[in-house]
């Protein structure tokens, strides 16, 4: 690309101002404020457009700056260059409310396309950031970008790459740390952690019931239900019969009350009167009372007579059973009948029996003589029969208390049942529980496998883009080094034309530059300025090879001589004439370099800012 | 004498977990098991053997309780069940008291045991699952004359059925040969999910009642089988009112995503068509064939498309690698293809390493060739 014409409409203090630049040096003197960088900012704003920022920054961005003071509503201008062995004349106008771009191609009057608004689309590779950075070398600012590093190692590699595919490993690099990024937000790690806290929480539970268990079954494991069911039934048993004794006790209580009391009544008798009762009475008494004495198994003699009454009949009876008409005989076997049953019953007392009575009660003799050991006799029977009766108390009031102790023990031993039972019921709802927890435990173990094996799947998945990730980036290095060397080679040499001296340049990934002073590498910084600012025009000449290819693009100088020598002003004009075939412009306040060119006899194109 | 042979009914087994429909098919499973016994009710089966994995994990003493209703129920069929390796008779077990009507007898001992049912003229038996895994081969020996000694005293003509639960190596491994000269007529197997009937005719395994694990492909129910002499007739009962289906979808290089997903909902259009009325089916959806990288997809938006358990994405990407590195070999994605190449890892990693790259350099370049 050789720029042709530059035609400044109006821009800045320029107005329907044109230069024509020559195809191989162009020196652009002027004094101070006469428009070099303005002119610089020209080529610039052509190519690429005059950016109008916001806020704060609109004060000082380029638009502003370049503002004509004297006519503000009119801002473009034109360049015309030659491309490809084509001319073209690229116009702009930069005011905001009109702004426009054309390119029209000159030789065949039609006009070409420019999506992008800039001459990019045009020539390949040529972007704002690329020009700044290679072509364009403005005053002081010298030293390369390092956002430029990696796209310089994106067009090293798209150096490599055959078609017409144009890489960017950082937006590459962009691309696979937003797929990982979404590729994580999937990931199920807040389930699983979910997960795991429920399993802590069960386990936990199991072991706290268990510890539970440990010390209820020291409390409590001496207990059989069934040894106690037994001895229940026992002490039941026991207790009836207890009841049992008791009652009988209780009938020969009153047996025995009376049989005292009767017999006090006789020992009271025989003390107040002397003479027997009267016979008819006591002999009655002692009728009854004797005949109720005999109750060892013989009947009385009257029953009797009346039993064997009843049998002659009824076999009388029998004997005359046809002789006799029908009423007699019916009559006569019933009264028999009768008899019979009467003398048997009555036999066995059932007529009134007063109880046991060991001696017979001996016939009394009413005689005064006897009275007193009747009574004595009465009254010793009395004692006896109180004793007795005492007796038969006390033993009924033991009973008694056993019987009670007997119920006290009955309520413990139901009490024990009882609580064992609850203690049963409560074993079995523990075992449901723990069912349920070891069931809810497996389910939960199931989950957190399925959990893991997607989780491990997604690891497998993050791990290959990550692969791809270094993978690219190592890729990046190894281009760097590839090409980084012949950036540096290439920098070296035009170094070594420029100073004369062989130094060995190497530039890190990061366009940090270092020089091989025989023993170590010394980072460039330690160099004088000069050797600086050379090092870095030599770095973006070999860079724009990179980018620009086999183009020779024109470089732009802005007064960058400054800190040269004479010596090395010289070997650097001598190499852009002699060794470098590009157009370049160099912009100068001072007459050094113009000298120095009439001086190697260097054809130039001379521009006159002064005027 | 007839009768039903069932397995593996997984009661309380909750499949499809994540899905909504996951609550209704974890009731399903119980219903369609007493729906059987209901079934066996009305026709007057004579026997139902269960033969392993009734429980999906260990039953609590209240689903035995439940169950032992539904069981006296059918109170004029015999049931026999053995316990299988998922829901063992282990030391805490409710399988180890609970009291079973008396239509039920359920062979709890570890080692084989024989029932013989004279009503029925019929000879079970079984032996129980103690624990997880049996690496032993119970079954391989087993001759029901010489069973015990008092094999001799049963009638000539009675018919031997064995109930097994097992089949692999870490639940009772078989030899088939074996068996299947044992002398049992009948040979009742569970354990494995997918239905088969040995050509031989003289043992089978029913399957799983329902299909308990997206992996249940295929026809599922229970088997019916009629004693006639010392014959067995058996015939498969489909019974599953899920189905698994696995749809693959071809994708081909150009079709758009919206493309794709009009593809598989006709997919699953045309399969319920063909489905008989009560019945549903699960849609596995594994996408094939190839993507073009331009094709921005969702995996997730296919959930939504009806009842899907699962979606696999196959598709490769839409290019030959190996043509693609002839063309690049000098270059850098030839470059990159060497270093993914030369990578120590396995096939599928490498291609997805290369797919990833590539989809890089791909989508933030211009003009990549083909």
């Amino acid at each position: 690309m050789v720029i042709k014409e530059l035609d400044l409409i109006h821009f800045g203090k320029f107005h329907h101002y044109k230069i024509e630049l020559g195809p191989h040096l162009n020196v652009l003197c002027g004094p101070n404020e006469a428009g070099k960088s303005t002119i610089c900012a020209f080529i610039r704003c052509m190519l690429f457009g005059a950016r109008r920022l916001r806020g704060r920054a609109a004060a000082s961005d380029l638009y502003s700056r370049y503002l004509p003071w004297e006519t503000p509503g009119s801002y473009e201008g034109a360049i015309i260059f030659e491309y490809s062995r084509r001319t073209y004349r690229l116009y702009r106008n930069f005011y905001k409310d009109g702004q426009s771009v054309s390119l029209i191609c000159l030789d065949t009057g039609k006009p070409e396309a420019l999506p992008h608004g800039h001459l990019g689309d045009l020539i390949p590779g040529l972007t704002e950031e690329n020009y700044l950075n290679t072509i364009h070398v403005a005053q002081g600012h010298s030293a390369m970008d390092t956002q430029f590093a990696l796209e310089l190692q994106s067009q090293a590699a798209n150096l490599v790459m055959t078609g017409s595919a144009t890489l960017h490993l950082g937006q590459a690099l962009d691309y696979l740390k937003e797929e990982r990024l979404k590729l994580q937000k999937t990931a199920p790690a807040d389930q699983l952690k979910l997960l795991e806290e429920k399993i802590d929480t069960i386990k936990a539970q199991k072991a706290a019931w268990s510890r539970e268990n440990e010390t209820e079954g020291r409390q409590q494991g001496k207990d059989d239900p069934e040894a106690l069911a037994g001895q229940l039934a026992r002490v039941r048993r026991e207790m009836q019969q207890c009841q049992t004794r008791a009652g009988m006790l209780i009938s020969e209580e009153k047996q025995w009350t009376q049989i005292v009391h009767d017999r006090q009544a006789r020992a009271d008798f025989w003390e107040t009167r002397k003479a027997p009762p009267e016979t008819d009475g006591g002999d009655d008494n002692d009728q009854s009372s004797h005949g109720h004495t005999n109750v060892s198994g013989t009947f009385a003699r009257r029953w009797l007579v009346c039993l064997a009454a009843g049998a002659v009949l009824g076999v009388l009876f029998m004997l005359l059973w046809s002789f006799l008409p029908p009423w007699l005989a019916g009559a006569g076997s019933a009264v028999s009948l009768f008899l019979v049953i009467l003398g048997i019953l009555g036999g066995m007392g059932l007529f009134g029996r007063k109880g046991d009575m060991e001696q017979p009660e001996p016939k009394r003799q009413p005689s005064e003589a006897a009275a007193p050991e009747q009574r004595k006799a009465a009254m010793a029977q009395a004692d006896q029969a109180r004793q007795q009766l005492a007796q038969i108390k006390k033993e009924k009031e033991q009973l008694g208390q056993d019987l009670s102790l007997l119920e006290q023990k009955e309520a413990q031993l139901q009490e024990q049942l009882g609580i064992l039972k609850k203690h049963q019921e409560r074993r079995e709802w523990e075992a449901e529980r723990q069912a349920e927890a070891d069931n809810a435990l497996e389910e939960y173990e199931e989950q957190v496998k399925a959990l893991k094996s997607e989780i491990k799947a997604l690891d497998q998945e993050l791990f290959c883009i990550d692969t791809a990730r270094q993978t690219i980036q190592s890729l990046a290095q190894e281009i760097h080094e590839d090409f980084g060397g012949q950036l540096c080679r290439e920098a070296s040499r035009i170094m070594e034309e420029i100073t004369g001296n062989a130094r060995r340049f190497y530039v890190n990934p990061d366009l940090k530059v270092s020089v091989d002073n025989s023993r170590t590498l010394v980072p460039m910084d330690r160099l004088s300025k000069g050797t600086v600012e050379q090092m870095h025009v030599a770095l973006r000449l070999s860079a724009s090879e990179l980018v620009f290819g086999s183009e020779e693009m024109p470089v732009i100088l802005d007064d960058t001589f400054a800190f040269y020598d004479d010596g090395r002003l010289k070997a650097f004009l001598r190499w852009l004439s002699e060794k470098r075939a590009g157009q370049a412009i160099l912009m100068t306040c001072q007459h050094r370099e113009c000298d120095m060119l009439d001086g190697l006899n260097v054809d130039y194109n001379y521009v006159n800012l002064e005027a | 004498m007839r009768f039903y042979h069932l397995a593996d009914v997984h009661l309380g087994a909750v499949p499809d977990r994540d899905r909504p429909w996951s609550a209704q098919r974890a009731r399903d499973i119980f219903e369609s098991f007493y729906q059987v016994l209901d079934q066996a009710r009305e026709e007057g089966i004579d026997a139902i053997f269960i033969c392993g994995d009734l429980f999906h994990r260990q039953p609590l003493k209240r689903e035995l309780k439940e169950l032992a209703y539904h069981f006296a129920k059918a109170s004029g069929t015999q049931i026999f069940m053995i316990a299988g390796n998922h829901d063992p008779v282990t030391e805490g077990s409710p399988y180890k008291t609970f009291a079973w009507p008396e239509n039920v007898t359920f062979l709890s001992g570890s080692q084989c045991r024989r029932i013989y049912v004279p009503s029925l003229n019929l000879c079970v038996y079984g032996l129980s699952y103690h624990s997880r895994e049996i690496t032993r081969p119970l079954y391989d020996d087993l001759d029901p004359r010489k069973f015990s000694k008092d094999s001799e005293g049963l009638p000539k003509d009675c018919c031997h059925i064995l109930l097994a639960h097992g089949g692999d190596q870490k639940h009772i491994p078989i030899r088939w040969d074996r068996l299947r000269a044992s002398g049992f007529d009948y040979i009742a197997l569970g354990h494995i999910h997918k239905p088969w009937l040995d050509p031989a005719g003289k043992m089978a395994y029913c399957g799983a009642l329902q299909p308990v694990d997206k992996n249940d492909e295929g026809p599922h129910g229970f088997i019916r089988g009629e004693v006639t002499g010392r014959q067995v007739k058996l015939s498969f009962v489909p019974w599953a009112k899920w189905n698994y289906v696995n749809l693959n979808i071809n994708v081909c290089g150009d079709m758009t995503w919206s493309e794709v997903k009009d593809l598989t909902a006709q997919r699953m259009e045309d399969c319920s068509a063909s489905l008989a009325p009560g019945k549903t089916n699960l849609y596995k959806i594994a996408l094939e064939g190839f993507k073009s990288l331009d094709l921005a997809y969702d995996l997730k938006e296919l959930f939504h498309m009806g009842n899907v358990v699962s979606v696999t994405d196959a598709m490769a990407l839409d290019f030959d690698f190996d043509s693609l590195y002839e063309a690049n070999k000098g270059n850098l994605l030839g470059r990159y293809m060497d270093k993914v190449k030369a990578m120590d890892l396995d096939e599928a990693s490498r291609r997805k390493i290369l797919y990833y790259g590539f989809c890089a350099l791909y989508r933030t370049g211009g003009g990549m060739g083909q």
